[in-house]
């Protein structure tokens, strides 16, 4: 009674997370989540419910599968195996006949050739005259390889769930002198300096690193270096040197008249954020900056690099002042002025009189608790695809046995077929040769 | 200038190889082998040139990759035709590698200064385990078109099924060693992004291509060893692995510009 409940709770199981359709449903359902979450639009595909749902539904089915695999696999470490029966899931290599007498002889021959290839005895059942099997095996280990390789599945779909849940993400810029609270603690860390080694052409920055102070309270003072690709730990925090931004402390827009002689007013103005002038009645508002103008190939306007070799900002002029009436509009630089009119003829001239900026550390904060987790299933992932596509089971069945047809014994050897039938056909072959060899000597 | 002579020493390191693949005289297979290990040699002396001209490990640029990958290609052909007698992985593979070093020709050869986040000897494992994973999955890809074009022809007799069967074994052989490498790829790469971005795992464009390529390989392996995936599925489902290699590596970057992985 009981065992009919659980074959019937078993049987419905399989029917649910052993589904062919089923899982080529999900599998292709991610796909299409993975497809279209690529663009930055739709990012948060990824942190969203279903898709969290159908990756768990497919690695339970996945591990489901494993499990109920394993009595059989552990089958194979079993003292009361039996040698599996011809046919089925084996292929003959070769077979011939001997005389009852000479099979001990063959035995010992097959043990000598085998065991020089590594292959162990491991099952010898019914050694009278008449018949009997032998079983050769080796690399029994590999058969866990696929196994493994699901469970650092599940140990990471585990570890992205905590992350996602659980751990704390977040990114600043900061200013020299700025302090920053660590969330949840105590400490703060100052950043003291933030220094930028560029690099022979001075177009990408060689190095880049933040000297940090951290305060604790009734503590002493830390001082660390922060540099790219060398996190530092702090109070269960992460800290990461991810990159760097200059922050504009000061710029000055000199405006000239239409001869671009003289000079007007000096204008200290912000990214973004308009000056209006009382005579002549004009906004000024800077939308833009780059340290080091270029137009690269595709005519965007970029930076070469993060000096201030070539400063430009793009204004607007508004005339009145306050309105929303552009009247003149372009790119400013230092040495020259190339804004253009929107209405009538150019009726400003304008260039960047000063100008300071300073480098920002971009630092990121983390804090994720499935870190360990998170390294332990990519372990297993990589032991699990190496076992499994590198350590491949073999077992060979020796048979004896008397046929009808002719005298004495047939010797029959045949192989279990696995996933790798090339390389042990290739074995046996050679198996084979040096049998035959031994045969005629 | 110099990558037009290493072109023009793989094609005759084919030419020889086709004149004398039906040669009984043990000096023609000789000659073959001593011109493609010129070849090799060549080109590896050629990866080492342009380590020490940038003073770093050559593999941050799509030029320097499609160097690694040609060679790469070259050598597992050359290895697995040693194995398996296959005239058709040989002519593959260096068809491959001629086709990329033309297609390198085209692209800038400028050595630029590595960014600081490059810097790191992750990026020499993850990289190399990259490509030793895609030159397998090059010559799988090849041997599933010899496969799909053989299993067109109507009459087979037992010889040319046997045959079949071979080639399909050996398009698995490929992938299964291609697989772990590629784990160890993508695995490098998430413990790499950890210490410099300070996230294994990012859904970066790149980043979900290596995981579609995987599932398809893993896909192809699992099929293969629980439902006995055979013949021309198996054949497609290896292609179609080489096709998402091949959008992983060149596609995503060209339509993706915005990835975090841009600079490769």
């Amino acid at each position: 009674m009981l065992k009919n409940l659980i074959n019937r709770c078993v049987g419905l199981c399989d029917k649910i997370f052993l589904s062919i359709p089923l899982s080529i449903a999900l599998i292709l359902f991610v796909c299409v989540i993975c497809l279209v979450g690529v663009s930055t639009v739709s990012i948060h595909i990824f942190q969203s419910a279903w898709f969290l749902f159908s990756l768990s539904y497919l690695v339970f089915m996945m591990l489901y599968c494993s499990a109920r695999r394993v009595p059989a696999l552990f089958g194979l470490y079993s003292a009361r195996r039996e040698v599996p029966r011809r046919g089925g899931d084996t292929k003959t290599i070769f077979s011939f006949n001997i005389s009852g007498e000479n099979r001990k002889k063959i035995v010992d021959l097959f043990e000598e050739i085998l065991f020089g290839k590594r292959y162990k005895k491991t099952i010898a059942s019914g050694g009278n005259a008449d018949g009997g099997s032998l079983l050769f095996e080796k690399s029994k280990i590999g058969v866990f390889g696929a196994h493994l390789l699901h469970f650092g599945i599940a140990v990471l779909l585990v570890a992205g769930i905590i992350t996602s849940k659980a751990g704390i993400f977040y990114d600043r810029n900061i200013k020299e002198g700025e302090v920053v609270k660590l969330e949840g603690t105590e400490t703060s860390i100052k950043l003291e300096k933030f220094s930028v080694i560029p690099s022979n052409k001075k177009e990408i920055a060689e190095e880049y690193f933040s000297r940090l102070r951290v305060n604790r309270p009734s503590a002493p003072v830390e001082w660390h270096t922060l540099k790219v690709n060398a996190p530092l730990r702090v109070d269960g925090f992460r800290l990461y040197q991810m990159r760097f931004n200059y922050d504009l402390e000061k710029l000055d827009i000199a405006l000239f008249g239409q001869s671009g002689i003289k000079l007007i007013n000096i204008v200290p103005t912000e990214v973004n954020e308009r000056v209006i002038l009382k005579d002549p009645d004009i906004g000024i508002e800077v939308t833009d900056f780059v340290p080091n103008f270029i137009i690269d190939a595709k005519g965007n306007v970029t930076s070469r690099s993060y000096s201030p070799e070539n400063p430009a900002c793009y204004a607007r002029i508004y005339s009145p002042g306050s309105s929303e009436k552009v009247i003149q509009e372009g790119w400013v630089f230092r040495d020259s002025g190339t804004s253009h009119d929107v209405d009538n003829g150019q009726q400003w001239k304008m260039r960047i009189n000063k100008l300071r900026i300073r480098n920002t550390s971009g630092i990121k904060f983390t804090k994720n608790p499935a870190e360990y987790i998170t390294y332990l299933g990519l372990i297993l992932l990589v032991a699990g695809s190496f076992l499994s596509c590198y350590k491949f089971y073999r077992c060979v069945i020796v048979s004896f046995y008397a046929d009808g047809g002719t005298e004495g014994l047939t010797v029959k050897c045949s192989i279990q077929k696995t996933k790798n039938m090339v390389e042990f056909e290739r074995e046996m072959n050679k198996v084979k040769e040096k049998f035959q060899k031994f045969m005629l000597v | 200038m110099r990558l037009s002579y290493l072109i023009i020493f793989y094609a005759v390191s084919l030419c020889v190889f086709l004149a004398t693949r039906r040669a009984e005289r043990s000096v023609f297979r000789w000659i073959d082998k001593t011109v493609l290990f010129l070849a090799l040699l060549t080109h590896l002396g050629f990866i080492v040139l342009r380590g020490v001209e940038a003073r770093r490990f050559p593999l941050t640029d799509t030029y320097e990759t499609l160097l690694v990958f040609a060679w790469m290609t070259a050598l597992m052909g050359s290895m697995l035709f040693c194995r398996y007698k296959i005239v058709g992985i040989r002519v593959f593979s260096d068809l491959v590698t001629i086709s990329i070093l033309i297609f390198s020709v085209f692209l800038s050869a400028d050595i630029q200064p590595l960014m600081p986040s490059l810097r790191s000897s992750w990026l020499i494992i993850h990289v190399v385990a990259y490509f030793i994973a895609y030159a397998s999955f090059a010559i799988g890809f090849g041997v599933s078109l010899i496969f799909l074009v053989l299993s067109i022809r109507k009459n087979k007799g037992k010889d040319f099924e046997e045959f079949l069967d071979r080639l399909e074994g050996i398009i698995f052989r490929v992938i299964d060693l291609g697989f772990p490498f590629l784990t160890v790829g993508i695995t490098c790469g998430a413990i790499w992004a950890s210490i410099s971005w300070g996230r294994f795992w990012s859904w970066d464009a790149k980043e979900v291509w290596a995981l579609v390529t995987w599932l398809i390989y893993a896909g192809c392996l699992h099929l293969r060893h629980t439902r006995e995936l055979t013949g021309r599925y198996a054949a497609i489902l290896a292609a179609l692995g080489f096709i998402a290699v091949i959008f992983t590596y060149i596609g995503v970057n060209l339509l993706f510009p915005a990835t975090i992985h841009s600079y490769s």
